[in-house]
């Protein structure tokens, strides 16, 4: 029987009614992997032996008990900075081709515990950095549904292996908006929890401040189910302050009453026509299911870039300060004095654009520029915060685009220079959510006219993930499942 | 021209935590190297810290004990910069909002109270430790002491002198020991102190040009760099020329300082909020409760023993620069009624017994409440001022209970009046040359009876009794 | 053009990376057009007295009690160190601690 694209809760079914084995269905990825991933690059690091293990021991359990969790036998991917003990974990970088972390993160953990399986590692940006230039160690990924196309900058795993089939849902993360935006431009849902909802021990730092863990996911469903496993406070971890829910409980809802924001400055001319107007189309879908939506202001979004551009650089410098070459990662070994074992291995063990990107932050905390740059953008942020904040008075959730444009041709992505500043343009869209620590849910609302995937970003309250499900699975239903090769069924 | 002195301190002190600060590694000295470490204070990537609640107690107390105020509300920052002990290239320490801040301790220097402010003292974490390999090739990294917390006591620039200097860290020193929050291991660096001085005209309202001293751990040693500096300052000063604003290193067997860096090339630390930790919010019923903990303070105990036990200021500093030692005065007095009898003691024989056996005796054989039955005994006339001394000998050694060891060597002193007078007579029938000098007038052949019959009593025999009866016994022979 | 050369390897040395001097105009290039962009956004903002934003949870810390938790993997941690010595990190000599 053919299970390509289905989702982890039609999956779970099948595996309840023995119509497949986990190992089968383990095998089944680990094909697709064997297959796919040589052109769409998404996985760096595969687990075979450990990932038919963990199926063996999860069959098992289904074999004796009925009430295994949804998760249960369910293989997933896992972006290379989040840290599986015993595992290469390379952050995308050089400096830390070689690194096998001795601990795990908690997400992991707990998704181990529910017995779900690591297929891999997922391929990653360096330290999450867009890059326009030289790609990172591992290459660009490609976009499942046109191979020709890239994520625009972004080279997540994630998304393309979510997408692509070769897992049944991955585990990224978002500091700027990298794991919506991937998702966008694959057709899959994505979700940034509320800051603090999800533990970050374990993911590789960028900008702490912002950093989050997240689902992508083939449904809406299934980033509710992957969410009910991974989400609340961890005594290992002192930001993360969020309860676990139950998300799949009452899922289906509906949306009779909820009012919906549209901020017009989400919605530019710099937004693609096609994009809006698929956007629009959901909008009205929502409204026919009982939302009332309306157009507000949020004037502050337009510093939302530099704000986030100020502090992520900033948190980034001193997070990638330990990168010194003497306890973990690449040494030089060309380094004859202590001073040479830092300046040199840190010079060869970052790409261009994570160097870039550390004396950017170095100038921004540097005492001359901290209070007239840094704490200005900390003020800025509030400034942001409060207008997110006051929207919400009278709101349930907002709508906005992830990206101004669909995924874009890899031809497109390298070499240009003004292209770096345009790729973190796009980041309005998503990088406010990373500045303010609010949620934000991409689920997939249409096609472009050369059939590649657009998503829409439903934006809430902090810690109301169960209502941006709620949404998400509403719009979910009127567009259907967008699977590559499929879109003709769209008519668009 | 005369010139003062100005000084300000500041105070590292680590923290008697069962674990780190951010982890739940062991904080202990002198294991193996890299026993006491995990992923969090190797800084690994993806490790977070977790703020250990005792930490935060330790340095509240601390805080309170220097009448500080404290923060209701108190963040952590990182501060910046690479050195092969600092695992993440950064420390975790506090920049704008210390825990605690505007307290003061009052010191005695020469009988003179005076009150020092202390400006701040906030929370940190130490870095690892390096070890200089015998080979000469390179340094070996411990990281047992990595994460082990810190407070850093900053002192106001209210100090005067090398001496009030060296005062003011022995008085920090002595409210850690007090307080129960640092070991204060002094020759291990658990206690360090960097010295910020300047020199100025007399009179002058501003301050001048300072430098800093980093890392100096010994009471001595800070009195010793504050002198040298000073006058290397003065001097400066005379011939015109200006003090430069540096960071220098005292070498305290040249006995000299060294500049390290100027302030040109001071590190940027590039301080910023540490997003890994939220903000400190500290519950005023948390603060009275560690204030209740807090015990009476060597300051205020040395002015009750001068007060309510009439001690000599000099005594009264002695007994209560350690706790320790102020704790067997307590409860040596409990038993022993008599204040200047117990503190004689204690600073002659028990600190001798003491520097020979090790301090642990303190809290063994020789506790407060032994030494206070056998200065009773003494205080009583019931032993000798030998057989004391005797038997806090034999006890530190053997641990044996004060009565049995008297019974044993027959200490307690002989009053029968029958035995002891027919010692007396028999001395005075073998003594014929002693008996006609005394009867001479030669008042000093009573002392040599008196040692006489002493002697042939083992000791035990009460002087004023021996005396008494010889004086009669020689008067009536006459 | 704010940053030039001279204050990108000031920078980079603050930050200990080794850039060539070929570099570090290229750096300096595009540091530069960032905080030109960065500086002129900043600039229509008025600096009002918002209260610097520092953490978006507005809750408090947790803290861990003072019990030890022994980390049992060491020579795992110690193994991902390019360079070690008698069970510790090894770098070349440092003479003069700070
Ligand atoms: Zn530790």
């Amino acid at each position: 029987m053919s299970i390509l694209n289905m989702t982890i809760k039609e999956i779970s079914e099948l595996l309840k009614n023995r119509k497949i084995g986990t190992v089968e269905l383990v095998r089944h990825y680990l094909d697709s992997i064997r297959r796919q991933n040589p052109s769409l690059n998404s996985f760096v690091t595969t687990c075979e032996e450990d990932a038919l293990e963990a199926s063996e021991k999860a069959q098992k359990l289904i074999d004796s008990n009925d009430n295994t969790s949804l998760l249960c036998g369910i293989p997933f991917g896992i972006k290379d900075n989040i840290c599986v003990r015993g595992i290469r974990t390379t952050a995308g970088s050089k400096m830390l081709s070689d690194f096998v972390p001795a601990y795990s993160s908690t997400v992991v953990n707990r998704l181990v515990e529910a017995n779900a399986v690591i297929l891999g590692k997922l391929n990653m940006n360096e330290f999450s950095m867009k890059e326009s230039k030289e790609g990172n160690i591992f290459g660009f990924v490609r976009n499942p549904w046109n191979k020709e196309y890239a994520e625009g900058g972004l080279s997540e795993g994630t998304a393309a292996a979510v997408s692509g089939d070769m897992a049944c849902f991955a585990l990224g993360s978002d500091s700027g908006g990298e794991l919506r935006q991937a998702a966008s431009f694959c057709g899959v849902v994505g979700l940034k929890p509320t800051y603090g909802l999800v533990s970050r021990y374990g993911l590789i730092s960028s900008a702490s401040s912002m950093d989050q863990i997240g689902p992508v996911t083939r449904s809406v469903e299934d980033c509710a189910a992957v969410m009910s496993v991974i989400a609340g406070q961890d005594p290992l971890d002192s930001t993360s302050v969020g309860r676990s829910e139950n998300y799949l409980k009452d899922i289906d809802k509906g949306i009779k009453g909820l009012r919906v924001g549209v901020p017009k400055e989400f919605f530019g001319s710099e937004v693609n026509t096609e994009i809006k107007e698929s956007i629009s189309r959901a909008l009205e879908n929502l409204g026919q299911e009982g939302a009332i939506y309306k157009e507000i202001s949020i004037p502050s979004i337009k510093y939302i870039l530099p704000a986030h551009y100020i502090i992520s650089s900033a948190e980034a410098s001193s997070n990638l300060a330990r990168y010194d070459g003497i306890r973990f990662g690449h040494r030089s070994p060309d380094a004859r004095n202590i001073s040479e074992v830092y300046r040199f291995s840190r010079k060869e063990g970052f790409g261009r654009e994570v160097k870039q990107r550390i004396l950017t932050g170095t100038y921004f905390l540097s005492s001359e520029n901290r209070e007239r740059l840094y704490y200005k953008a900390l003020k800025i942020r509030r400034m942001i915060f409060n207008d997110f904040r006051k929207a919400f008075e009278n709101l349930d959730v907002l709508v906005a685009p992830v990206c101004p444009e669909v995924a874009c041709k890899l031809t497109d992505v390298s070499g240009d220079k003004d292209h770096l500043l345009k790729m973190h343009i796009s980041d309005v869209y998503t990088a406010g959510l990373n500045l303010t620590g609010l949620p934000g849910l991409t689920v997939p609302c249409g096609l472009d006219k050369n059939k590649l995937p657009i998503g829409i970003q439903i934006v809430g309250r902090e810690f109301s993930e169960k209502l941006l499900l709620q949404v998400g699975y509403a719009i979910e239903k009127t567009v259907g499942k967008l699977s590559p090769g499929e879109g003709d069924k769209y008519g668009i | 021209m005369e010139y003062e002195i100005v000084i300000g301190l500041e105070i590292h002190a680590e923290l008697k935590t069962k674990t780190k600060i951010f982890c739940g590694c062991k904080n202990e000295f002198g294991e193996e190297p890299n026993t006491n470490c995990c992923p969090v204070c190797l800084g690994m990537p993806g490790a977070m810290p977790v703020l250990n609640q005792k930490a935060l107690e330790y340095a509240i107390k601390a805080g309170l004990a220097m009448n500080c105020d404290i923060a209701e509300f108190s963040k952590f920052d990182r501060k910046n910069y690479f050195y092969p002990d600092t695992p993440k290239a950064y420390q975790i320490s506090q920049y704008d909002l210390p825990l605690c801040h505007d307290g003061y301790i009052d010191i005695e220097l020469e009988g003179t109270t005076k009150r020092i402010g202390i400006e701040r003292i906030h929370l940190e974490e130490d870095a690892g430790k390096l070890i200089h390999d015998a080979s000469g090739e390179g340094s070996l990294i411990d990281h047992n002491r990595s994460g082990v917390p810190l407070i850093e006591i900053v002192t106001r620039p209210d100090i005067r002198s090398p001496e009030e200097a060296r005062t003011v860290f022995e008085s920090i020193k002595s409210i850690l020991e007090y307080t129960d929050v640092s070991d204060c291991r002094m020759q291990e660096g658990s206690v360090r102190a960097d010295v910020n001085l300047s020199v100025r005209p007399k009179g002058k309202g501003t301050f001048g040009v300072r430098t800093e001293m980093k890392n100096i751990n010994s009471f001595r040693a800070v009195e010793r760099a504050c002198r040298a500096e000073a006058e290397r300052q003065t001097e400066l000063l005379e011939r015109g020329l200006e003090v430069v604003r540096e960071t220098r290193r005292w070498d305290d067997l040249k006995g000299t300082s060294f500049p390290m860096r100027s302030k040109e090339e001071a590190m940027d630390y590039r301080f910023f909020p540490e997003p890994d930790l939220l903000p400190v919010v500290i519950d005023r019923s948390l603060i009275a409760e560690i204030k209740s903990s807090i015990p009476e303070l060597p300051f205020d105990k040395r002015r009750r023993y001068t007060e309510q036990y009439g001690l000599p200021l000099y005594d009264a500093k002695l007994l209560t620069e350690s706790k320790k030692i102020s704790e067997i005065f307590e409860t040596a007095l409990e038993v022993c009624k008599n204040p200047k009898l117990v503190s004689n003691w204690i600073m002659t024989d028990l600190l001798r017994l003491v520097n020979e056996k090790g301090k642990s005796i303190l809290d063994t054989a020789l506790n407060g409440r032994i030494f206070g039955r056998i200065l009773l005994y003494f205080d009583r006339g019931e032993i000798s001022q030998a057989s004391a001394r005797t038997l806090m000998e034999v006890i530190a050694e053997t641990g044996e209970e004060p009565d049995s060891v008297i019974d044993r060597l027959s200490l307690r002193v002989q009053r029968d009046e029958n035995l002891v007078s027919g010692v007396v007579k028999t001395i005075i029938r073998d003594n014929p040359q002693a008996v006609s000098d005394y009867r001479a007038g030669k008042t000093k052949a009573l002392g040599f009876l008196m040692g006489r019959t002493m002697a042939a009593l083992k000791g035990n025999g009460d002087p004023e009794q021996v005396r008494s009866l010889l004086i009669k016994e020689l008067d009536r022979t006459e | 053009m704010a940053v030039g050369k001279e204050l990108l390897l000031k920078i980079a040395d603050i930050a200990a990376i080794s850039i060539d001097e070929t570099e570090a105009e290229d750096y300096a290039k595009e540091l530069d057009s960032v905080i030109g962009y960065i500086e002129q956004k900043l600039s229509e903002i008025p600096d009002d007295d918002l209260e610097p934003m520092e953490h978006v949870l507005s809750a408090q810390s947790f803290f861990r009690a003072d019990e030890v938790t022994n980390f049992d993997r060491k020579a795992e941690l110690l193994g991902s160190a390019s360079v070690t010595k008698d069970g510790c990190h090894f770098v070349p000599s440092v003479v003069d601690p700070s």
